[in-house]
Formats: structure tokens, sequence, C-alpha cells
């Protein structure tokens, strides 16, 4: 970790009077890839663009180092400069692949991969060496002479990716890469990030996918209601969050309501308790005793013990914990 | 490079979209192919007409054949109704209805009346145009056998006054003939003295006695006297009685020989002859009296003369002035200097030549359809490919590009130019191939003309593409655009059919304007300083239609994000089904 690369400070973004960012603070270091995760609704996709300039948050600051590539009086005193105040410079250290792939379909691979590096002004021979770079890391030489509306949809969105690189970005950002993929292109497309992110690419990405994001990612901030909630490693963000167990128990014959009955009776620090179509569920933070406990109570009443099995929750608990009220809407 | 290549993006994308390659390129090959219909259909055409001469004579027969030789086909109808009908039932154009009695006279001006159906306002002016030039040609023929006529009798009348004053003048030099012959009569009797007559012949014959030389003396002074008797005798011939002069000659002529004989004679016989010459005295004596009564007979006969002269002079005055009023007439009927029946029947006469020997049909509708080219391709390209970026799942990724806004329009702005360009020059290219139009003798004023017309458009083009959201409804708007400046012209219902206000707003149609521009540049090598001022306006116009464009505003949607204030409702999305679009907006 080489320092701050990207500074969000106290950002607010309305969209026709509702507030969907609440002054978001958050630093970004260089090199890592930060994970942002939170329900379908809860601002990701408005933090990542209004960090890039493409909304102008009403309050709050966008700014970024600019490694002294902006040429420019008073640049040097200060290292970072803002999105906003520096947009077309800011252009060219953001990559950006969108929710929806965004290119030309009437454009082959290739000639959309040039059209829009010569956008970013790359010389000629620079820009030729850059797209077959990335045509050969994005598996998608062969495809080249395709146009881009015929691409499957990994293509696709492997070929946006390859759009948003093609200008070798300092910060490249990803909305939800891997959504409505099958899980051997998800894991093609995350090995690719870890590739680029190796390349010396900070990655900020946003995804539903968390177990995915628990392991590609070097810090994750959780997102609520346009709120970040916390951002941390996710080991941390797991060991505190994730304080209780759960014990699921199948049982023959299964008459899991006086089991219920009697494990309430028997002991005090059972947080949650709830009868699934599996068996019985038990949460708590004293795992020991309550399993000395159960067992205890299934052999007064004469069932027989046919799975028992004691988990930590991943990050997916967590979220729905989290979200419990937009249970419906999460992946 | 980076302008280029979103120019070189356009045109791929604009090609491989079928809707719009189609504009592209079958926009230009359609107009061709009008062209090539209206030049190969000069002859396609038949204009017919009817018509109904209750009583037919030559006149009529003359109007009709000469309709006939003009390429009309001509139908005889018994009546009018029967004519009228087949107007009704689009078999003729028109109907001509000739008089019961047509003919020219002095007494009726005839009128012959033409039956058309407004309806079909095109060709009611076209047939007309036609009919009556030719109806006006045979008129013309007739006042013309009428004038000359008219001329004939008044060449007639000038000859013969020119006749009547020959006879004056040969009267007149009669007058002045006879007036000298009376000058020198009256000259000749005053200068008669009949004093002579008082030589006293007494005292000479006294002297005779002395001297022969005296005798010689007589005899000289007789030949003087018989000499000048003998021209007083010629002088008053006409006036004496022939008999009376006669014997005076006579009487005279012996004398002389007796005087003659006197010469030789001695001076004996000169007693016998001095005898002899007073009874010569005696019958002279007596001669003189009959002299001067003859002096008296000169008298009267002068008196007569005066009087006579009198006459003669005041006919002399009546003569000049009966002169004076013949020639007057004849100046005045010489002063009129055009005397061809031609010339009076039509004074100016019009010769209607085309200005180059292509159909002028072609030479009219020509620049018209250029610019109608011009402004399709310009209004449908443009809004084509604004929508294209508008709803391209790439305007995303073009806004994370660090070129601006400006950019992006100049380089729409300019490919949907050269595209329209490229056409025109084609469609020039091959009208100059294959109709040799005099292209190149006011190409600067026609490239001009097609440049400031497609940035015209163009502008108008880029505005209805960021006005509606989806390209049918671009589309339409082009469409619906293009054909109101097609339909509110010339090419389409003529002028003189449209009211007064309407014909007021016309004058203000680009389309108009550009094509009137284009069609003199090309058929009249108007020179391109006439239509600068013109031209910049109408680009002063473009480019502030533009302008909003650049900018990055608009004001519609200045109006829109106002409306949406107010109603509080958020109708982006609905308009766009994506929100990634909306950084139109939000620049
Ligand atoms: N351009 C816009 N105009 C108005 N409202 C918007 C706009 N973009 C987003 N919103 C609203 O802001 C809220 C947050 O949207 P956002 O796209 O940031 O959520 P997200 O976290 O990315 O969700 P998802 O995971 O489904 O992509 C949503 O309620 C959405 O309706
Ligand atoms: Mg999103």
């Amino acid at each position: 970790m080489a320092g701050v690369i990207l500074r969000i400070d106290a950002v607010s973004k309305s969209f026709l009077k509702r507030r969907i960012l609440k002054n978001v603070s958050l630093s970004v270091e260089e090199g890592e890839i930060l994970g942002l995760i939170g329900s379908s609704g809860s601002g990701k996709t408005t933090l990542l663009k209004s960090i890039t300039g493409f909304y102008r948050p009403e309050a709050g600051d966008v700014r970024f180092r600019h490694f002294g590539l902006l040429k420019r009086k008073g640049a040097e005193k200060d290292p970072f400069v803002s999105v906003f105040s520096e947009n077309s410079f800011a252009k060219t250290i953001f990559g950006f692949a969108s929710q929806t792939p965004s290119f030309y379909e009437n454009l082959t691979v290739r000639e959309n991969m040039l059209y829009f590096g010569s956008l970013f002004g790359l010389k000629h021979k620079e820009l030729e060496s850059n797209t077959d770079i990335l045509l050969t890391l994005m598996g998608l030489k062969s495809h080249q002479d395709n146009l881009a509306g015929k691409l499957s949809g990994g293509m696709q969105r492997r070929l946006d990716i390859a759009c948003a690189l093609i200008h070798d970005p300092a910060i490249l950002i990803l909305d939800e890469p891997t959504s409505d993929l099958d899980p051997t292109l998800r894991n093609h497309i995350w090995s690719l990030v870890k590739k680029i992110n190796r390349r010396g690419t900070t990655v900020i990405l946003a995804s539903h996918h968390l177990s995915e994001v628990e392991t590609f990612c070097s810090r994750i901030a959780i997102i609520k209601d346009g709120s970040v909630i916390d951002v941390d490693t996710p080991s941390k963000l797991k060991a505190k969050y994730a304080e209780t167990q759960e014990i699921s128990i199948q049982a023959y014959p299964g008459n899991y309501q006086s089991i219920l009955a009697r494990l309430k009776k028997k002991c005090g620090d059972i947080d949650t308790m709830d009868i699934s179509s599996e068996g019985l569920v038990i949460s708590s933070s004293d795992t020991k005793n309550v399993l000395h406990e159960v067992l205890h109570v299934l052999e007064k009443l004469d069932e027989e013990l046919v799975d028992i099995n004691v988990s930590k929750p991943g990050l997916d608990e967590l979220f729905t914990q989290l979200n419990r009220e937009d249970r419906g809407d999460a992946a | 490079m980076r302008f280029t290549s979103i120019i070189k993006k356009n045109f791929k994308l604009l090609l491989r979209s079928k809707s719009s390659a189609f504009i592209l390129l079958a926009g230009p090959i359609l107009i061709i192919l009008i062209v090539g219909l209206f030049f190969n259909g000069k002859s396609a055409y038949d204009l017919s007409l009817g018509y109904c001469a209750p009583v037919p004579n030559d006149l009529t027969r003359s109007f009709i054949s000469s309709l006939e030789k003009n390429g009309f086909v001509v139908y005889d109808f018994n009546n009018e109704s029967s004519c009228t009908d087949k107007i009704k039932q689009g078999v003729i154009h028109t109907c001509i209805l000739f008089p019961q009695d047509f003919k020219v006279s002095n007494d009726q001006s005839t009128e012959l009346r033409f039956i058309v159906d407004y309806s079909r306002v095109n060709l009611v002016y076209k047939v007309i145009d036609a009919v009556s030039e030719i109806i006006e040609f045979e008129t013309r023929e007739v006042s013309y056998s009428l004038t000359n006529t008219l001329i004939s009798r008044i060449d007639s009348t000038l000859s013969g006054l020119e006749k009547q004053e020959e006879l004056e003048e040969r009267i007149s030099g009669l007058e002045v003939d006879i007036s000298k012959d009376f000058d020198s009569l009256k000259s000749g009797v005053d200068s008669i003295d009949f004093s002579t007559g008082s030589v006293s012949l007494r005292s000479l014959r006294s002297k005779l006695g002395n001297s022969q030389d005296s005798l010689d003396d007589l005899i000289v002074k007789y030949g003087e006297f018989s000499e000048y008797s003998y021209e007083m005798l010629d002088e008053l011939e006409g006036y004496l009685d022939s008999n009376k002069s006669d014997e005076i000659r006579a009487e005279l002529d012996l004398m002389s020989q007796e005087v003659a004989s006197l010469q030789n004679a001695s001076l004996d016989d000169l007693n016998a002859s001095l005898q002899e010459l007073s009874d010569a005295d005696e019958r002279l004596t007596g001669l003189f009296e009959r002299l001067q009564e003859n002096e008296r007979l000169a008298d009267s006969v002068k008196k007569i003369v005066s009087r006579t002269e009198e006459h003669l002079s005041s006919f002399r005055d009546s003569l000049s002035s009966l002169s004076k009023g013949t020639s007057g007439m004849r100046e005045r009927l010489e002063e009129i200097d055009i005397t061809r029946a031609e010339s009076i029947v039509s004074p100016v006469n019009t010769k209607i030549e085309p200005l180059m020997s292509e159909s002028s049909n072609f030479q009219f509708a020509f620049p018209f359809l250029v610019i109608l080219l011009v402004m399709f391709a310009s209004l449908m390209i443009s809004s084509t490919l604004i929508i294209f970026e508008r709803s391209s799942r790439a305007v995303f990724r073009n806004f994370m590009t660090p070129i601006d806004r400006k950019m992006f329009i100049s380089a729409h702005f300019l490919t949907v130019l050269l595209i329209v360009l490229l056409q025109s020059l084609l469609i020039l290219l091959i009208s100059y191939l294959a109709m040799k139009f005099a292209l190149f003798s006011s190409i600067l004023s026609v490239v001009a003309v097609i440049f400031v017309a497609s940035v015209f458009f163009i502008a108008l083009g880029l505005m209805i593409g960021f006005v509606f959201a989806s390209q049918e409804g671009a589309m339409m708007a082009s469409l619906v655009l293009g054909s109101t400046f097609l339909f509110i012209s010339n090419l389409v219902v003529p002028l003189e059919s449209i009211s007064q206000g309407l014909a007021g707003i016309i004058r203000f149609n680009p389309f108009i304007i550009f094509s009137e521009f284009l069609r003199k540049a090309l058929l009249f090598n108007l020179p391109l300083s006439d239509a600068v001022l013109e031209l910049s306006i109408l680009l002063l116009i473009a480019l502030v239609i533009l302008v909003p464009a650049l900018l990055g505003r608009n004001v519609f949607h200045d109006a829109k994000r106002y409306w949406v204030k107010r109603k509080g409702k958020r109708p982006e999305n609905k308009l766009r089904g994506n929100a990634d679009k909306d950084w139109l907006d939000d620049l």
C-alpha cells in the first residue's frame, strides 16, 4: 500500500429531492481492490458515478492524487485535485465499466477499442499495442473482428472492461462486473481483475456477490441507504459482525416444537431459535454449552439425531442480517 | 486524431445501420432516378382539349389546325355539355367554345370561352398558357390581315396625293409661263412709240430737194422707219386683223421698193419722186391715222391683259394654298413611321427561346431536386446520428472520455456535412456529365449555396435529434419538417393559388430561398457577390440554432427540467429508459 489515491469527502447526492447518498466519506488506497457491498438501490452505482464526476454531488468533494501528471500552476503544491474542477484530467485517471456494458454494438471489438483509445489521445503505436495486450488478456483476440453487439454476454462484459482499460487508467471502477454471468465466467473475470490489480491498477468495485467480494477484495465498504456504515478488511468485518454461531439439527421423528420448549427452559444464552424446513436452527455465542444441552434434550425426548452442523456465518449472512428489511431483494 | 476518429466512427455507424445506410445511399440514387425520369419524360404527357364550334368556318378551322400543329390532341364536340362532361371525366383538359358566328367584324368583339377544371390547379395553368399562346397567335394573324388592309388604303391615298401634287406643280409652272408671256406682251405694247409717227415728212421733203445726201439720208431714215414698222407689225401680230397687217406690210413693201428705186434715180426724177413722196406722205398720214387707231386698240388690249393678270394672280394664290394643304396632309401621312402591318399588330415581337437545348421542365426542377436532397439528407442524417449517439450504449463511455460535448457535436456536424456535400457533388457531377450543365462557370456560387443549405438543415436536424428521444420520433419530425418546407413551395402548389398571407410566409421558406439561389447560379451564372447577403443571413440563423447544441445546454432540456421541478415527476426514465443517458442533462 502506497498511500491514499482517492479521497471521498462527505459526498451527498439527491435525485429529485430524494437523498441517495448521505454524507459519504471514504479513502481509497493505491493498489487495493475496494469492494462496495450494499443491497439494490442502496446507492452503489450512484456513488461510483459521483466519484468519476459523471454525477455532480450537491455537497462534498472527491479528490484524487495526480502524481504530478497534471501540468497546471499550483498543482505541485497540493498532490490532490478535485474530480469536478479537473474533470477532463480526472477522466484519464479513471476507467469505468458500468453495470450495463457501454460500447458501440455496430463496431467490431477492435474498432471499439481503437475508437475509445483514440478519444484519450493515445498515439497510434501505443493504441495498437494496448489494444493487442488487452485483447489477449481478455481472451477476445479471436473475436476482435466480430461486431460487439453480436458477442455473448460474458464477452461483452470483458470487452467493456477492456474498453475501460484501454488508456491504462490508475483507477479501474467496476460496477457489478459479474452480475448475470455463469460461475466459470465469474471466476474468469475475477482472475482478470486480480491480474489487472497486480499490474498496479487500483480497483473499486460494487457487487452483490458477497462471497466473491470476500475472497478477492482487500477492503470492503458496506453501504446501507446511501451511507457507508463500515469499511474494513473482510476478516475484520467478519470478526466484528459474526460473534454468534449457528447450530442446525435434524432429528427423527422430529418433534421440534417440544425440543424447542425444553431447550428454552434449560439454557439462557440462546440468541435465536427457529424451526426451518430442514430442522432446528439455533444461534448462540456459547456454542459448547448449547450443544451439550441439545444432546441431553434429544436423549430425554427419545429423538434420534440425524444431522448436526455448527457454522460461523459468512458475509452473506451478515449482509442479510444488515438488510433484513430488504431480504426479498437481496441476491 | 480524436476528431477524425469520431468522424470515422460516425461513418461506420451510419453505414452499418440499415435505415441510415438507406438514406445515405438511396437518397442520391432516388434523386438521380427522379431526375432521369424528368429528363426522359419530355413528351410523355400530351395535353388534350376539346372544342365546340356550332358553325365551323375558315377562322375556326385555322384555330383548330394551329392547335393541332402545336401538339395538342384536339377533339370535336357538338355541344358544350358533352365537352364539359369529358373534362369532368378527365379525358380532356380544357374546352374551347367558339361563338355561334365566329368572325371578325366592326360591330361586335368576338369572344372565345375556355372551360377548365380548376381542381387540377397545376395543369390548368399549363393548359391555359399553352392554348392562349396559340390563340393569341391566331388572333394576331386575324388582326394582322385587318391592319394590312388599313395600311394598303393609306398607301394608295398617299400615292394619289403625290400624283395631285405633280399636277399642281405642272399648273403652277404653266402659270409662270403665262405670266411671263403677259409681261413681255405688256412691255412690248408699252414700248411701241407711236410718237415716231410725227416725224416731219414735210421738212424732210424740203430738205430732200437740197441734196442727194439728204436723199440718201432720207433713204436710210426710211429704211429705219420701215424696219421699225415691220417690227411693230410683227409685234402687233395677233392683235391686228391679219388682213390689215398684211395690207400694211404690202404697202410698206411697196414703199421700200419705191425708196430703193429712189436711190438710183436722178435728181430729175427726184421731183417726181417727191411728188410721189408727198403721195406717200399722204398715204402715210392715212396710215398713221390708222396706226393711232391701233394705239387705242393696244390700250384696250393692255387693259384686258392686266385684268387677266389679276385673275391669274388670284388663281395662283388659291393654287398655292391648295398645294400647301396637300403637302401638309402628305407630311402628316408620311410622319407615320411604321407602315408594316406585322409591326403594328405586334409591335414587340416576342420569341420564347429555351435557354439551353434541354427540356425546360428539367431545368426548372433540377435545382429544386438538389436542394431537396440536401434538405432531406441533412435533416434525416443529422437527427439520426444524434439519436444513434443518444440511444447508444456507448453514451456512458463517450462521456467518460476527456472529449467535451462541443467536439462531439462538431464532429457529428462535420460528418453529416461531408456526407451531404459528397452526395451533392455526386449529383452535380452526374448532371454535368450526362446533361452538360454549365457547372463550372458558376461553381463558386453553386458550392456556396449548397454549403449554406447543408449547414442550415443540418443545424435543424441536430436540433430535432436533441428534442426527440427515439429514432422513430426524430425520423417523423425530420420528414414532417422537410415535407412542410416542400409543400409550401412553388414546386408542389403554384404560388398563384395560395392565399396572400401564406404566400408571404412562403417567401421565407428556406427551401425556396436555397432552390432559387441554386437555380440562378446554375442557369444564369449568378455571381456569388449577389447572394452573399442572403446566404450570410441564413448561415447566421443556422449558427444560432447550433449554439445551444454546442454549448451543451439546450432550451428544450432546460424547459423539461423546469417542468420536472414543478411537477415533481421523473420523466427521465420513462422517456429514455436508462438513467445513464442523462448526461446530456447533467452536464
Ligand atoms: N439518474 C437517476 N435519476 C433519478 N434517480 C436515480 C438515478 N439513478 C439512480 N437513482 C435512484 O437512486 C437510488 C440508488 O440507485 P443506484 O443505482 O445507486 O443503486 P445500486 O446500489 O447501484 O443498486 P443495484 O445494486 O440494483 O445496481 C435508486 O433508488 C434509484 O432509483
Ligand atoms: Mg448499481
